[in-house]
């Protein structure tokens, strides 16, 4: 069984704002583990895992809080597989 | 906020048991288990930690080897809000011994069950209890404050035992602990033995109760109960076969069950456990009482939909009121409510559709997934 909670957190962000400049203001977020730049509807996926539900809501709301992201869309990680035949 | 204003059993009696005192004794029964071994600095840190949780005796075997030598003299060199509790036999060159480390707390013991008398000690009941207050005596007149240990008292002949108890109290024994040394009380017949004892002694009584039925703190309650002011425990429970109450259990049985003894600093058990189970390398069981890990763990789904709202629901006391915190487990297990708490709690708004297609993966699982605080 994991210990703690993942989620990804989709997030779109203001076109005016250099993505790096947002990515290197979401690596300061304590609790982001891997920042995605993406195509398609969503320009940025975050790992972000705790321990603490409370503190997943707090990365959750520093992610929305950075300057540059517009919207955020969060989705609970039920379970994570390694691909072992590769 | 303590955890008996927030949780009151109905069993709860006021006016009875106030104040019972509680011995820790993980450094001298504790370090008779299999795989327990402390060095001094260990014992000494373990010791430290023990004594800011509030116990009011630690007891500690300084003539078992130089190690716990060290450890005793330093205990007594350091002035401890507990009284230090030194242990031997009931024989004059232990006392002697003990009398090396200047004391003003020892403990004696000697057996006084039939069994022990003919297979341990090799003699009869008459010369038993002469040297027990002859013991008694050789340490109060060196001015100290004496506990007699009657090992193996649940399993002696009764009226024996109460002779014994009344021969080392008119020797000034200001304590006397009754043993169920090897765990075969129940707390019915705890209590009838305590209330004879009682009507015995006027010295405190110990209760030192041995784990093997798994009956030790309910004989250690039911003793009390029957008037009895001190309970023998451990850090987990560590102590001969299989232990004694562990001081958790003990501490938090005083107060939710009885209300006393809010003087205990109970938020600092868990850490003082973990603190055991590394120096020590044997894991916390986790169901252990208050400390295991699953203690605040709420996995099933219609448990968890009652504790999501009310935790008192399935909760004996709070989690927060030991400083430690609710899990939840997400898994085979989880109904649909662990799903909608975390939608909303996380803002995700999952519609009833998406809630009841993650349902059906989480059953597909069969096992548990992942846990968090909450």
């Amino acid at each position: 069984m994991e210990k703690g909670i993942s989620v990804f957190i989709g997030a779109v962000t203001d076109e005016k704002v250099k993505t790096a400049t947002i990515v290197e203001r979401l690596k300061g977020v304590l609790g982001v583990v891997t920042i995605y730049e993406l195509t398609g509807n969503l320009d940025v996926m975050i790992l972000a895992q705790s321990d603490s539900l409370p503190e997943i809501n707090k990365i959750v709301e520093a992610v929305r809080a950075c300057s540059g992201v517009k919207e955020t869309t969060t989705y609970l990680v039920l379970e994570t597989t390694q691909n072992d035949r590769q | 906020m303590q955890n008996s204003e927030l949780f009151i059993n109905p069993c709860r009696k006021k006016g009875s048991m106030a104040g019972t005192l509680i011995l820790d004794t993980t450094l001298r029964e504790g370090e008779q288990a299999p795989l327990v071994h402390f060095s001094e600095a260990q014992a000494l840190q373990l010791a430290r930690r023990i004594d800011e949780a509030g116990v009011d005796f630690i007891e500690v075997s300084p003539i078992v080897g130089t190690r716990q030598s060290g450890v005793a003299s330093s205990l007594l060199s350091e002035k401890l809000r507990a009284t230090i509790v030194l242990h031997a036999r009931a024989m004059k060159g232990d006392i002697d011994a003990l009398l090396a480390f200047d004391p003003t707390f020892i403990a004696i013991y000697l057996s006084t069950s039939d069994i022990h008398l003919a297979s341990k000690l090799r003699i009869g009941r008459e010369e038993a209890q002469s040297r027990a207050v002859e013991a008694v005596e050789y340490a109060k007149s060196h001015g100290l404050k004496v506990r007699f240990t009657c090992e193996d008292a649940s399993r002696t002949d009764r009226e024996y035992l109460l002779s014994t108890v009344r021969a080392v109290s008119a020797a000034g024994a200001d304590r006397i602990s009754i043993t169920d040394t090897v765990g075969m009380m129940t707390p019915v017949a705890m209590y009838s033995l305590v209330k004879e004892v009682r009507a015995a002694t006027t010295a405190g009584i110990d209760l030192h109760c041995h784990n093997d039925l798994g009956l030790a703190l309910a004989n250690a309650l039911a003793g009390v109960e029957a008037g009895a002011d001190c309970i023998h425990a451990s850090v987990n429970g560590a102590g001969e076969r299989a232990g004694i109450p562990k001081i958790a259990e003990v501490a938090m049985a005083l107060q939710v069950l009885y209300g006393q003894r809010k003087d205990i600093s109970v938020e600092k058990l868990a850490s003082l456990s973990e603190m055991f189970s590394k120096l020590s390398g044997l894991p916390t069981d986790p169901f252990s009482p208050v400390v295991g890990e699953n203690v605040f763990r709420h996995k099933g789904g219609t448990h968890l939909a009652a504790v999501l709202r009310e935790g008192r629901a399935y909760e004996a006391f709070s989690p927060e009121s030991i400083g430690r915190k609710r899990r939840i487990v997400v898994g085979g297990y989880s109904g649909r409510n662990v799903l909608r708490y975390l939608s909303d709690s996380l803002g995700m708004k999952m519609t009833e559709a998406q809630v009841e297609k993650s349902l059906a993966r989480l059953k597909e699982k069969e096992r548990d997934l992942f846990d968090f605080s909450v």
